[in-house]
């Protein structure tokens, strides 16, 4: 027997439309009814709930985006205000302690790490903060090397400094020309040490690493105690 | 009351009218479900949730005769069975297989009362239950079976073949008069 057959054939179709019931089964008609019609009128009222629910989280995101914006203003006026403070100079030379000899400059990628320029609670100094290190223009003097010194120097002609707030006072380093004498002329005096090696009070540490020498100098005034700075100088051989 | 003022009712929001057309197919429904669904719980649930949707879309539902209505309702009602055996997911383990030739007793199978056809309806397995009432009694195409429930044509055939297998084995086992009369 075909599928076909079966489906046109037999007329389950009329006779299952003929049954009126379930049988053996009994139905609640009234109890389903009362179901039905609580349920189609149920439905708009949680619809309006929806709604309420609909604006009330309307209302707490503008309320979030009305405080995002204004924390957001506040960010941009610090910014603003970090901007003005920032020097706009390029190369920041300071001057330096009237006893050391040491040239001063700080060379460009030197000043570019300098994020902020604070006032420091003692008025007499300024301390220049950088992410990595705190530099007083009193007593520090930093040097990368020859070429970027070099460098500077010819930045530090063209670029006037900006910064108010900062006296910036370009040095050029003047070479001493220590005096030739012959070990014959100092007679019996006791053999002296090197001139850098003699200022004690600059020099402590002498190294020599490969063609360049490395002082470690304490700082020449007393009252600014506490810092210790690595000078490397190359070595005439 | 005509059918078509009570439909205009009922569209208003009428209690009244929709309680009268509930009261005039939900016994009928609710066998229709009852063919699709194992209990009669769920078939009960199916039937409110049918009559829910019916009553939503009907200022949707052009009304050109109680056939037509009846045929919209019903076919309301065969989809939410099968949306609630898509949810149980009773399709996935319907697996493809040669459709075999069976020699059902058509003459024992005309026989049988609608009772008889329903309760051996219901006895059938989801799988071959659905494919066979969508088949059978609803008279549709083994190519739209498929489609509807998202198997190939050969799986809705073979299903159906099995059916009609199952329901030869379950005539004999529950010695249903047709059996004797054959045997006389």
């Amino acid at each position: 027997m075909s599928n076909e057959n079966l489906n046109n054939g037999l007329h389950w179709k009329s006779k299952l439309d003929a049954l009126k019931s379930l049988p053996a089964e009994p139905f609640d008609k009234e109890a389903s009814w009362e179901k039905l019609h609580s349920r189609l009128h149920k439905k708009t009222g949680e619809k309006k709930v929806g709604w309420y629910w609909a604006a009330a989280a309307c209302i707490l995101a503008l309320i979030f985006s009305a405080l995002f914006l204004s924390n957001g203003k506040e960010n941009i006026l610090v910014k603003n205000d970090l901007i003005q403070t920032k020097p706009k100079s390029s190369i920041l030379s300071l001057p330096v302690n009237n006893n050391a000899d040491i040239p001063v400059a700080i060379s460009p990628i030197a000043v570019e790490k300098i994020s902020t320029v604070r006032p420091y609670k003692n008025h007499d100094k300024m301390i220049i903060s950088s992410d990595q290190r705190s530099l007083t223009h009193e007593n520090i003097a930093i040097k990368k090397d020859e070429k970027e010194f070099t460098e500077a120097l010819k930045l530090n002609n063209t670029i006037a400094p900006v910064d108010s707030q900062i006296s910036i006072v370009t040095i050029i380093p003047v070479k001493k020309k220590l005096p030739v004498v012959h070990i014959n002329e100092l007679g019996e005096t006791p053999q002296e040490p090197p001139v850098t090696a003699r200022r004690t009070e600059f020099h402590s540490l002498q190294l020599k690493l490969g063609g360049q020498e490395v002082y470690e100098s304490h700082s020449a005034n007393p009252g600014s105690a506490g810092f210790t700075i690595l000078t490397i100088k190359n070595s005439p051989n | 009351m005509e059918t078509s003022e009570l439909i205009k009712e009922a569209r208003q929001g009428s209690a009244a009218a929709q309680k009268y057309l509930f009261d005039q197919s939900a016994e009928k429904m609710l066998l229709v479900c009852r063919r699709y669904v194992k209990n009669t719980e769920d078939a009960e649930e199916l039937l409110l949730n049918g009559f829910y949707k019916f009553f939503k879309k009907l200022s949707s539902f052009n009304y050109q005769g109680e056939a037509a209505l009846y045929t919209w309702l019903k076919r309301i009602m065969i989809n939410e069975c099968l949306m609630f055996l898509r949810k149980k997911n009773v399709f996935s383990i319907v697996t493809e297989a040669t459709a075999e030739e069976t020699s059902i007793q058509e003459e024992a199978l005309n026989n049988l009362s609608a009772e008889e056809i329903f309760n051996l309806i219901i006895q059938l397995p989801i799988g071959y239950r659905t494919v066979f009432n969508l088949y059978v009694i609803e008279g549709m195409t083994h190519k739209e079976i498929a489609g509807l429930l998202s198997i190939s044509e050969g799986t809705s055939k073979s299903q159906f073949s099995k059916a009609k297998v199952l329901l030869q084995k379950l005539l004999l086992q529950n010695d249903i008069g047709y059996v004797k009369r054959k045997s006389q």
